[in-house]
């Protein structure tokens, strides 16, 4: 068993996500014997713990219908599930970006039309000249 | 010790299947070889300086040396004179990497029940990956001679002499360094500089 999966291993366990939640909320409450120098090990534990505990959160709230425990079971399932959910936010994020600009440009033609742009009043005088 | 018998050992010992929290809960690893127990560690800020000055050290006389290349050297003579192309291995790397990404994607939209599916799924993964390593070991071969493979190599090397321990009184928790010198490391024969060299190389990048 590689390095990575023992550690994916051990950041899925209850204790392990209980304490990182714990940990988020309580300062005080300290994940390793160290709080400097992390080994590299350390950071790939504390990268799995936070992509685990987004996933579980999101699988509580059923977030999507394709995230299920036996996904997050599996390694190969869970890393599947992390790409397409990642073009999924990326598709997302493109459309509401586009969405926005196309309102915001319905908006400024409504308002050109409704009130094209702001009211000056000069003064002639049409009267003939004497 | 046989070489071959060594390294060997070396791997049985690095692949054993254990999950062990100590493995996290602090920026050590522990490692059993025979009846004694030893540990590498994080280096602290004198020794990483310590471990980059010899790395230097070791960069400047490479390329003062005959018969010594860079990376970029070594490339161009591997095409020339190999028609081995590096950059064409990065290439296919990549081109496996997308591929693998559009099995990921489909194994993602498989429902737990469609079985069949996805073992077909995960073993063509498996496949990729394996051609993918394969590259990305004969990439590592081609260039190991070059100035800053061996440089770097010898960072490592330096930095697991200075950081591994062995344990000396286990009531007391008393650890002592392995090696006193940089010397003393590469005088050792026996299989503790590999295992130590590979436990700290796991310590380190995290895998």
């Amino acid at each position: 068993m590689s390095f990575e999966t023992k550690i994916r291993k051990l950041a899925k366990l209850n204790y392990w996500q209980n304490i990182y939640s714990a940990s988020k909320k309580c300062s005080g409450i300290q994940l390793f014997e160290n709080n400097f120098n992390y080994s590299g090990l350390q950071t790939r534990f504390l990268y799995w713990l936070s992509v685990y505990d987004m996933l579980f959160s999101e699988l509580a709230t059923h977030e999507d219908k394709l995230l299920t425990f036996e996904v997050l079971d599996d390694n190969d399932r869970t890393d599947a599930y992390l790409i397409y959910r990642n073009k999924k936010h990326d598709f997302l994020w493109k459309k509401h970006r586009e969405d926005e600009q196309q309102s915001q440009m319905k908006a400024s033609r409504k308002k050109n039309f409704k009130n094209p742009g702001k009211e000056t009043s000069i003064n002639i005088d049409l009267r003939k000249e004497e | 010790m046989d070489e071959k018998q060594g390294i060997n050992e070396v791997l049985t010992e690095l692949m054993k299947d254990e999950i062990n929290p100590e493995l996290i809960q602090n920026n050590k690893i522990h490692f059993r070889v025979s009846d004694d127990i030893y540990r590498v560690r994080m280096p602290n800020q004198k020794e990483n300086s310590n471990a980059t000055g010899y790395k230097n050290k070791t960069y400047i006389r490479l390329i003062q040396e005959d018969n010594t290349l860079t990376i970029k050297q070594l490339k161009k003579i591997l095409k020339e004179k190999k028609d081995i192309d590096i950059d064409d291995l990065d290439k296919k790397a990549s081109e496996l990497e997308k591929e693998m990404t559009q099995v990921y994607l489909t194994l993602a939209k498989k429902k737990t029940s469609e079985k069949s599916s996805i073992t077909k799924l995960k073993s063509k993964l498996e496949t990729i990956r394996d051609k993918r390593l394969v590259i990305i070991l004969e990439k590592a071969e081609f260039l190991s001679p070059a100035i800053e493979n061996q440089a770097q190599d010898e960072y490592y090397r330096f930095l697991t002499a200075m950081c591994t321990d062995k344990l000396i009184d286990k009531k007391n928790d008393k650890w002592e360094q392995v090696w006193i010198s940089f010397n003393k490391y590469e005088q050792d024969d026996s299989k503790l500089p590999y295992l130590s060299l590979g436990r700290m190389t796991e310590l380190v990048y995290g895998a």
